[in-house]
């Protein structure tokens, strides 16, 4: 194939997972298989890993985009691509009995979009393919008939509508000179802004949201506690995938310094630390508090842009690095979802052991994955992280060995024990869940080989003092916590939940109040109110359009508009 | 004459003739009226396309017609009037096929397709006029030919909805011939100039220029539903979905806007326009009105009420890219013309479907419609999605231009509209696409039609997934030679910006 030719074999891998939806699309008679359909879907992309680097410009595509494959691409795929295998095995027997092939054309939709992230090579076709991934996976998610998982499909799209918004105004902000979208001129323009703070900003909430940054990280624990198991994985790649590689790709690290924003981000994700160890302890759901872990690594990261953007030197040594403990992150946390998604209590104690095993050793992966950064850098810049990693560990081990926290006297909590029968109905059998885990942890593994070959004794000792030991502590404190059972759980979520909650609760005494009649001290503040709110602005501004269809008001208004335009003008 | 004199008569031909042998046709004629309505779209889209690579080659297509002495008809076949011709001559196709499948068995069908070519006769017109006068003759025509399509129902609603119509169409066209009028006597021509014709008048003549774009904008901006000008619009749902398509997508609102691009660009100049400072009131009413649309499209839960709140809001894109006064913007707001056309006449052939397969119109009777009309509910999740303004749709594109634009003409703010009319166009498109897709199916629909194992006549679904694809395609081929952005940055570059 010569080399002009060649490049197009990028586009083997989005076409063809485009193609398969199409075909999924069908009608019966002619669809094939669809959990042979999605099986198949991410094998280009596996074998694209392989190929040099190179570059694919698509200039008749949005405003003239291009396939890129480069390290860091390169990096997403090899996370992406076998975390799509594991989704789409461990999908196969909810495929199959769907009869419509929506759920497959969905996940066709969200894996082509991820490829589309790792492959892009400007930002326009890389929001595209975000935006494409994320509604997918919304539709995956809520594809499950159950209340829990429909409430936070809500809240995830609210959010991600929320997060499109402020990327368009940073890709709008950053294209303003050149027209066009692409990564250097893009990162030439962040460089040189006289606003670079506002810039940071909006880049870190946009795709902060997706990595589940504080404020914007309500979605993650309900999303994991309401989710079926089998898309985790496929959950995983898209935070990191729309989240990390994005924020990564409009970001020059190495060249772009801001100590400003490296102090923000630092105390950002100190924030998000503390707030995540709080609220997992507080949950009553160990989905939940394993959803916190992923707030608490998301913020890791962000701690650690904030260490390069602190310093550009130390990007060059460490960016091989880093690319490897994406990876084994990125297949940790995927094993440690998959852990909770089957029930080993009826089987053999042996078997259960080995089964607990398997998920301390995702936990344990989870945890040391960022170690290689922090020793590498080994000054007081990694001072937050170490308090990320002790937050992961504690929060990881408290989902292991956390006591079982139910209680049923409480109204939330049957609403939990209900998501969790919906969710545990829909459970796939555990032995492609065990078989996919274990996997995933030897991937996860041989990652952490790659890193940990030039450790010393001592480094392996501080890992071991930073995350075992806090894991085994905060078990055990959580646990008498539990029995003693001063904190109140806080099912189904979070702080904000509760506010939510209250708010509900108000309205509904609001409610109850505007039908109280008492005779002497009639509340009429609040009726007065709440009809406002419900049906007066409405009404009138129905009447206020009705007024404007009459005749008279019709040549008033021409008449009027015109002599307010020339006034105005 | 030769040839290229006649293609822009022929062009509004092709519709006027099939639309007059039809009103002659009796009821029972179903197959002549149908070949008739077939041929004079495909031959109105061959000719369109002609003309299309002829302008692009810079070769002139123009006609003219004495009407009085010193005032004549002109047809002139420049970029932006293909632009419009194109789309309008290309969903007229669509909107044809649609209608015949739609209107299959009801009564009155040869008046209702003698109105429509009629319709669209009007609308090519509109495209193609040379001068105000010619625009404002078709515009006039189109208000006339558009009513009998409104009240085709013929209930009291519906007439209802008529009368509003006519009420603010009228008065908006007297406005506009007033203005047409009073610049005739100022400047002696109506002629559509490239950088327009009134920048010559002196200093003294600028306040009355002033109140003349006014009352030309006003006159106008009734079609183009500008706020508080929007009152008939929603009302004017009540037509049946073929003409609702016309009305939000094809002709009337799209007239309207086509009208505000030419005097700003071909009457006052861009660069007049904006040193008089005519355009900014332009701005505040357009993003308001953008705004304002959105919010009252919230409300709804009658389908096509909130689509056609939706149009209020979306139009308004296109006056806000004129308005902004800038190329990229202006490029913007032309590509929306095409963009917005694409993916409104998606949505209102998919409510149309519904409510003629299902007897479905309230947004509350939506769940569980995605299972039951599966390509109906993906064609119109893509129009969904493009309104809001997610990539890779058409949407998107308009916005991103529209974005740059303001910021380019320093108009930052723009940005923050966009940004809360898309969040708002999420907020009353996604719990449509919700309840149709993840909510359960009901046991029984109001009024269901069976089709056995298709979801619906094939005349009905194969024109909202026609459009659909579009609406994908023209955003993500957006940069191809042949896209609408291409050829809106065409327009801007050899009509308003080129040297």
């Amino acid at each position: 194939m010569s080399n002009t030719l060649f490049p197009y074999v990028l586009l083997i891998a989005p076409t063809w997972s485009l193609f398969l939806c199409v075909v999924a699309a069908l009608p019966n008679k002619t669809r094939l298989n669809s959990a042979d359909i999605v099986t198949w879907g991410a094998l280009p992309s596996l074998a694209i890993v392989f190929l040099p680097d190179m570059k694919l410009q698509l200039s008749t595509i949005l405003l003239s985009s291009s396939l890129v494959l480069d390290s860091a691409g390169r990096v997403f795929l090899v996370l992406i691509a076998p975390l799509w295998l594991a989704t789409a095995i461990l999908a196969r027997p909810r495929l199959r009995t769907d009869q419509s092939g929506s759920l497959a054309v969905l996940m066709l939709l969200t894996m082509t979009g991820l490829i589309g992230i790792a492959l892009a090579g400007d930002a326009m076709l890389m929001y595209a393919s975000t935006t494409v991934a994320g509604y997918a996976l919304y539709g995956m998610l809520v594809y499950q008939q159950n209340r829990a998982a429909h409430g936070a499909g809500a809240v995830l799209v609210v959010l991600f509508v929320i997060s499109d918004l402020l990327i368009f105004e940073l890709l709008i902000i950053l294209a303003q000179t050149w027209l066009g979208a692409d990564f250097r001129e893009l990162r030439f323009t962040f460089l040189m802004s006289d606003s670079q703070g506002f810039l940071v900003g909006l880049l870190i909430l946009g795709f902060g949201v997706k990595i589940g940054i504080l404020g914007f990280h309500y979605w993650l624990p309900v999303v994991l506690r309401s989710s079926a198991v089998e898309f985790r994985p496929a959950l995983v790649a898209y935070i990191f995938g729309a989240g990390l590689l994005a924020a990564y790709r409009i970001l020059s690290l190495g060249q772009f310094d801001a100590p400003t924003a490296a102090v923000w981000l630092n105390w950002l994700a100190l924030a998000t630390f503390f707030y995540a160890w709080l609220m997992g302890l507080l949950q009553a759901d160990r989905n939940a508090v394993i959803g916190y872990a992923v707030v608490a690594i998301g913020a890791i990261w962000l701690a650690i842009l904030g260490i390069f953007l602190d310093e550009t030197s130390l990007w060059g040594p460490m960016s091989g690095k880093l690319a490897i403990a994406v990876i084994q992150s990125g297949f940790a946390i995927a094993a440690l979802l998959l852990f909770r998604g089957v029930s080993v209590q009826s089987s053999p104690f042996s078997y259960r052991v080995a089964w607990l095993g398997l998920g301390i050793l995702s936990a344990w992966l989870v945890t040391i994955a960022p170690m290689a950064i922090v020793t590498g850098i080994s000054d007081s810049r990694v001072i937050s992280l170490y308090w990320g990693i002790g937050a992961v560990a504690f929060l990881s081990g408290y989902s292991l060995f956390g006591r079982k926290m139910l209680t049923d006297d409480n109204e939330a909590e049957n609403e939990h024990r209900e998501t969790a029968r919906a969710v545990r109905a829909q459970l796939p059998t555990k032995e492609p869940v065990i078989m996919v885990t274990a996997s995933l942890i030897i991937a996860a593994t041989v990652a952490a080989l790659f890193n940990v070959t030039n450790w010393s004794l001592n480094e392996w000792r501080a890992v071991a003092i930073v995350s075992t030991i806090p894991m085994i502590v905060a078990a055990a404190w959580a646990s008498l916590l539990r029995r003693f059972n001063w904190t109140p759980p806080v099912p189904p979520g979070d702080i904000l939940s509760v506010i939510v909650a209250l708010l509900g609760k108000t309205h509904s005494a609001v409610d109850r109040l505007t039908n109280i009649s008492v005779s002497r001290w009639e509340i009429k503040a609040i009726p007065v109110l709440d009809d406002i709110w419900k049906t007066r602005l409405r009404s009138s501004m129905d009447r206020a359009e009705d007024v404007l269809r009459r005749w008279p008001t019709a040549i008033l208004l021409a008449v009027f508009t015109g002599l307010i335009i020339a006034w105005a003008a | 004459m030769s040839l290229n004199e006649w293609i822009p008569l022929l062009t509004v031909a092709t519709s006027l003739l099939p639309g007059l042998v039809i009103f002659l046709l009796s009821e029972q004629q179903k197959r002549l009226r149908t070949w008739l309505n077939l041929l004079g779209a495909i031959s109105k889209l061959l000719l369109v396309g002609w003309m299309l690579w002829g302008v692009f080659h810079d070769r002139q297509y123009e006609t003219r017609l004495t009407l009085l002495p010193d005032l004549e008809l002109v047809l002139r076949a420049g970029p932006l009037a293909l632009l419009f011709v194109a789309l309008s001559s290309l969903l007229w196709l669509l909107t044809t096929i649609y209608a015949i499948g739609y209107l299959e068995g009801s009564p009155h069908r040869s008046r209702f397709f003698g109105f429509f070519s009629l319709c669209v006769t009007a609308t090519v017109g509109v495209a193609l006029a040379g001068n105000l006068i010619t625009f404002v003759l078709f515009y006039e025509l189109l208000t006339l030919s558009t009513y009998p399509l409104i009240v085709h129902r013929g209930t009291a609603v519906a007439r209802r909805a008529g009368r509003t119509y006519l009420n603010y169409t009228v008065c908006g066209g007297a406005v506009l011939l007033l203005g047409t009028v009073w610049l005739y006597t100022l400047t002696g021509t109506l002629e559509f100039t490239p950088r327009g014709f009134v920048s010559e008048l002196g200093p003294e003549a600028y306040p009355a220029l002033t109140v003349i774009f006014a009352l030309l904008i006003a006159g106008l901006g009734v079609k183009a539903a500008l706020f508080p000008l929007h009152g008939w619009l929603p009302q004017a749902m009540v037509a049946p979905a073929p003409v609702s398509a016309l009305l939000h997508a094809v002709a009337v609102v799209k007239a309207g806007t086509f009208g505000i691009i030419r005097v700003v660009y071909e009457v006052f100049g861009i660069e007049f326009s904006t040193a008089l400072g005519v355009t900014r009131p332009l701005v505040w009413i357009s993003a308001f009105t953008i705004i304002y649309g959105s919010v009252r499209a919230l409300y709804q839960d009658d389908l096509k009420r909130r689509l056609a709140y939706s149009t209020v809001s979306q139009v308004s894109y296109i006056a806000l890219g004129t308005a902004i006064a800038g190329p990229v913007a202006t490029v913007g707001g032309i590509v929306h013309l095409v963009h917005q056309g694409l993916m409104k006449i998606t949505l209102f052939f998919c409510a149309g479907n519904l409510a003629e397969t299902l007897g479905v119109h309230k947004i509350s009777g939506m769940n569980g419609a995605g299972r039951r009309m599966p390509w109906t509910m993906a064609a119109f999740t893509i129009g969904a999605f493009g309104m809001i303004g997610l990539p890779p749709t058409a949407g998107f594109i308009s916005k991103w231009y529209l974005g740059l634009g303001s910021l380019q003409a320093e108009q930052g703010w723009v940005v923050f509209v966009l940004a809360a009319s898309s969040a708002l166009n999420a907020a009353y498109f996604l719990p449509i696409i919700y309840r149709a897709w993840f909510c359960d199916t009901p046991e029984s629909w109001p009024s269901e039609h069976d089709f056995g194992k298709k979801e619906t006549k094939w005349a009905l679904l194969a024109p909202p997934l026609i459009t659909a694809f579009l609406s994908i395609a023209v955003g993500l081929v957006a940069s191809s030679l042949y896209s609408p952005l291409e050829w809106a940055r065409f327009v801007a570059r050899r009509e308003f910006y080129g040297p």
